[in-house]
């Protein structure tokens, strides 16, 4: 929309303001871009320090109204208000209690912006370090731009590996434990796999950065 | 936080209309030049996420064995060198090594573990665009279900290069500070002696031996750094100046997002200095009346202050045996829109040892401010807030070392600033940003504290 109005007055301005006004458009749009990509990050990387202290609110008012929410093997969560009834529910209270440590750290992210600007894919990962053990999650996620504010609109987290603190030696955690988590899923796993010691890989949503080639087309 | 669409339309009229106006002739050159210089930062800003993206994408395809994406990362001339195995040289071979340390497949088997979790780097695009070179780090956790698990730290410093617009790998060069076992962990390592070549390599030898002779952890190893300290860094030349003033809000766009990334590098080098002890490196990289500020220790404030401050928290300098990580990760970083100050919140995690002392873990988050002095941005506020470090062995159940509170012999000049205790105690270290979708506050209600009384009816 920027692009063509900019072009039709600069049109009948000139064939030199025409060019520039397109160059602009241009470049607009890549820093918008780049600037959407540091957004992204800084939500998903807010996602990790909110859920760090056990701020499910604040972990649930950075979901679209109608997100989907699956992780682990634990089905799928629909819409703000079950996103928050299962947070909730793992951890029954909002804010951690004296002894508990349920850091969910997040790293590795990469990011693609659709060209109109208006969704994003991520894939990235978290460190879990927990009174529990450790876990490490793989994310491939999607947000969505909304009045110029991005929000996650689907968090999907396979677990890679989770385990006690004997180690993953000695121990792994299966993914799915519905006994854990009181609130039931509004649809079943996506997808269903098996964690560490068994091999899963979680899809890329991006081709290989050199060759473009994409996961179905290398993997079919 | 609207994406200011419609002002932008506006500027944009304007500078058209005014070009309409004034004639072609005088305006549109240096217009054209404006533009092209804008351009090519928005380039080199695009390139150094480019490189990001294609470091984390090599992570995450050897973290499943998948050897040929990962080896299509590099260009046709390229060379990795992992720890002690030697140099190899060309795509090819690197596939075929690779593929040989995975053990003569692609693809994980069952119960392998092969994690390498790439972080903190410290990304520098060449002027011309076509090159690039970053530090890492390499966080792995490496098992074989049942059998074995461990623990890797190592550093890298790596090439990359940009050919027919496409980003590669150029050199890969990991230096491997420790693989430690989950039982006992690095603190329990003894000097590595013999050949630390791996079978692969021993069976599979490399095309140039080692480009360095390597120490492992305990012994000292400062991996070298492809940068200089960067508060002695000069600042950016003087760009074409934006004349027309149309163009003013797209160079203040392209500054931002310049400054983040300068600051990304800023507290990514303090860090990798930090790991070493490298105090005289650290001051430095504070402003005029910088504030340092970790755990309970209170305030120091001044270059000078800071580096006997941190003379407090570990001796100068590396030591056999001595593990000082404090990993720096997670930024969330704002600048403000006079591109003069900043904010960031990042997170650290600590790996620490004395020679004869059991290891340790530990978790911090930072609430930095920086400052831009001269050109080149640097420390205002460094503010560690300890969540907690715990013995390795005995893990995060059973122990929680409390902090140390100020100094008796070297005072601070401020006491702390807040007052809370580490695991298993609980604080929220306040967040300089708002909820980044709502707009407001983020919750930051502190947890009942019994042994400090807050919250306590």
């Amino acid at each position: 929309m920027l692009k063509a109005s900019l072009l039709a007055v600069a049109l009948a301005a000139g064939p030199a303001a025409a060019a520039d006004a397109g160059k602009l458009a241009d470049l607009d749009q890549r820093i918008t871009r780049l600037e959407d990509a540091n957004a992204i990050e800084i939500v998903q990387r807010s996602y990790g320090y909110f859920v760090d202290k056990g701020l499910w609110t604040d972990v649930t008012d950075l979901f679209s109204d109608d997100a989907h929410l699956e992780i682990g093997g634990r089905g799928v969560q629909i819409g703000k208000r079950h996103i928050l009834d299962y947070m909730r529910g793992a951890f029954n209270h909002d804010g951690i209690a004296e002894g508990q440590l349920i850091n969910h750290t997040q790293y590795q992210p990469i990011v693609h912006v659709a060209p109109d600007g208006k969704t994003a894919r991520l894939r990235s990962r978290a460190f879990v370090m927990s009174t529990g053990g450790w876990g490490l999650p793989i994310y491939e996620n999607q947000y969505v731009k909304e009045n110029g504010v991005w929000k996650i609109s689907v968090l999907h987290a396979p677990f890679t590996m989770y385990t006690n603190w004997t180690g993953w030696a000695k121990n792994a955690t299966p993914n799915t434990r519905p006994d854990s988590f009181g609130a039931p899923p509004d649809l079943p796993p996506t997808v269903v796999y098996l964690t560490y010691p068994s091999p899963y890989t979680v899809p890329f949503h991006y081709p290989n950065p050199v060759t473009g080639k994409t996961w179905a087309e290398r993997r079919p | 936080m609207h994406d200011g669409a419609t002002h932008r339309l506006g500027t944009a009229l304007a500078l058209v209309l005014a070009l309409a106006a004034g004639g072609a002739h005088a305006a549109a050159p240096s217009t054209d030049a404006q533009i092209a210089a804008l351009t090519s930062e928005v380039d080199a800003l695009e390139s150094a996420r480019a490189v990001k993206n294609l470091q984390r994408a090599y992570g995450f395809y050897i973290d499943r064995a998948l050897w040929d994406e990962a080896a299509d990362l590099f260009a046709d001339d390229a060379t990795i060198e992992l720890g002690a195995d030697g140099v190899y040289v060309g795509k090819a071979r690197i596939l075929d090594y690779l593929k040989r340390l995975g053990g003569g497949r692609i693809g994980i088997a069952y119960g392998e573990l092969r994690e390498h979790i790439q972080l903190q780097p410290v990304v520098h695009v060449a002027a011309d665009g076509l090159s690039a070179k970053a530090r890492w780090r390499d966080l792995a956790m490496i098992g074989d279900f049942g059998k074995r698990a461990e623990w890797g730290d190592g550093i890298y410093e790596n090439t990359y290069v940009r050919e027919n617009g496409v980003w590669k790998i150029k050199s890969l060069h990991l230096y491997v500070n420790f693989v430690a076992p989950y039982e006992g962990g690095w603190a329990r390592l003894k000097p590595a002696t013999g050949d630390l070549r791996s079978d692969a390599a021993k069976a599979f030898p490399a095309d140039r031996p080692s480009s360095e002779a390597y120490k492992r952890f305990p012994e000292v190893q400062v991996p070298p750094f492809h940068y200089p300290n960067p508060a002695t860094a000069k600042p950016a030349k003087a760009r074409v100046q934006p004349a027309d003033p149309a163009l003013a809000p797209y160079r203040a766009r392209v500054e931002r997002l310049k400054d983040k990334d300068d600051i990304e590098n800023l507290q990514a080098a303090y860090g990798y200095y930090f790991d070493k002890s490298m105090w005289g490196e650290v001051a430095a990289l504070f402003a005029k009346e910088g504030a340092f500020e970790y755990g309970q220790r209170g305030v120091y404030v001044g270059a000078a202050r800071i580096r006997q401050g941190l003379k407090l928290i570990a001796a100068e300098g590396p030591e056999v045996g001595k593990l000082n990580n404090h990993y720096q990760l997670q930024p969330v970083i704002h600048v403000a829109p006079d591109g003069r100050t900043a904010k960031a919140r990042w997170r650290g995690m600590l790996q620490l040892s004395r020679q004869n002392a059991s290891g340790a873990w530990g978790d911090a988050v930072y609430e930095n401010a920086y400052v831009k002095e001269d050109g080149v941005w640097k420390i205002a506020k460094l503010h560690a807030y300890i969540t907690g470090v715990m013995d390795y062995d005995l893990g995060w159940p059973k122990s929680g070392y409390p902090m140390e509170g100020p100094s008796a012999v070297l005072p601070p000049d401020k006491p702390p600033t807040e007052v809370y205790r580490a695991f298993p105690g609980v604080y929220v270290p306040p967040f300089h940003y708002l909820h980044p979708v709502t707009g407001r506050p983020v919750n930051s209600d502190q947890p009942v504290d019994p042994i400090l009384g807050r919250g306590v009816k």
